[in-house]
């Protein structure tokens, strides 16, 4: 989990087809909401059952979506890397960019033989 | 304080959990909390066995130990070195899995019993980097293996699993 605020703006209601057109991000992104194409998403996505349930529902949601921007943003030319760590010597990782996977539960890398 | 340091790898058929600690580290598991029933030891040695009895196997390196019968009771782990250890999990508790270690001297994998069972079968790299048809595997790499095919393997020093859902 990445400890980030995740915000959304609802932009249209649509009582007629149960559903929303809703924007969301994370807080600290360089673009501002509204730069965020909206989604539309049905009420059945929803738990109207107390508001507490209908924040979590809504959180599902936007946490999810947002998780898949920020997933999605193009890597900067100077970040990107394919070299790995290959010594324990940190002289030899001097100067160099090095990618590895954020936290530790990874997906396994699957190969074909 | 002797610690422990585990983390995931997740797969859509299995999970391998990785735990590295110091000698004389303890862990109290309880059975919903883990699907391990395999353990291969990378380095050190250590005594997994069920709690509040004399009963425990040996985790030692370079060997691949079944702990299938350890899957449903309460497990405690203590290192006796520094260690290195993955585990295989499965994704459900009643799931059985066979597995093995593919020989030193097995220059062509032996798919004789996955072959006339027809199981769907992996072959997982636990250590070093194994050559297996010209390609080299890293570490906790894994490929589902097609029956029909043949696979030259040079173990270049390294550690590959089979492993086949039963």
């Amino acid at each position: 989990m990445i400890p980030i605020n995740i915000i959304f703006k609802v932009v249209k209601n649509n009582p007629d087809d149960q559903s929303i057109e809703i924007k969301m991000c994370r807080q600290n992104s360089s673009r501002p909401i509204d730069d965020y194409v909206p989604i539309r998403v049905s009420y059945s996505r929803f738990d109207f059952s107390s508001v507490y349930n209908f924040q979590e529902s809504i959180r599902e949601l936007v946490s999810d979506r947002s998780l898949m921007y920020l997933i999605q943003e193009p890597t900067l030319p100077e970040n990107k890397s394919s070299d790995e760590i290959e010594s324990i010597d940190f002289n030899d990782l001097i100067d160099r960019v090095i990618a590895i996977p954020y936290g530790t539960d990874n997906e396994l890398n699957e190969i074909e033989l | 304080m002797t610690t422990c340091r585990r983390f995931h790898r997740i797969g859509n058929d299995f999970t391998l959990c990785v735990n590295i600690g110091k000698k004389d580290y303890v862990l109290a598991e309880n059975p919903i909390d883990s699907n391990t029933i395999f353990y291969y030891g990378i380095k050190g040695i250590g005594k997994l066995g069920t709690m509040f009895s004399e009963d425990y196997v040996l985790v030692e390196e370079g060997e691949l130990v079944d702990v299938r019968s350890y899957l449903h009771k309460f497990r405690i782990f203590h290192s006796q070195e520094d260690f290195h250890l993955v585990g295989f999990n499965t994704l459900e508790k009643g799931q059985n899995w066979e597995g093995r270690l593919i020989k030193s001297d097995e220059e062509v994998l032996d798919l004789h019993v996955i072959r006339e069972l027809y199981k769907i079968s992996f072959l997982v790299c636990f250590d070093g980097k194994p050559i297996v048809n010209d390609k080299t595997m890293k570490r906790y790499e894994y490929a589902r293996l097609d029956v029909s095919k043949e696979y030259k393997v040079n173990l270049n020093g390294g550690a590959l699993g089979l492993f086949y859902k039963n």
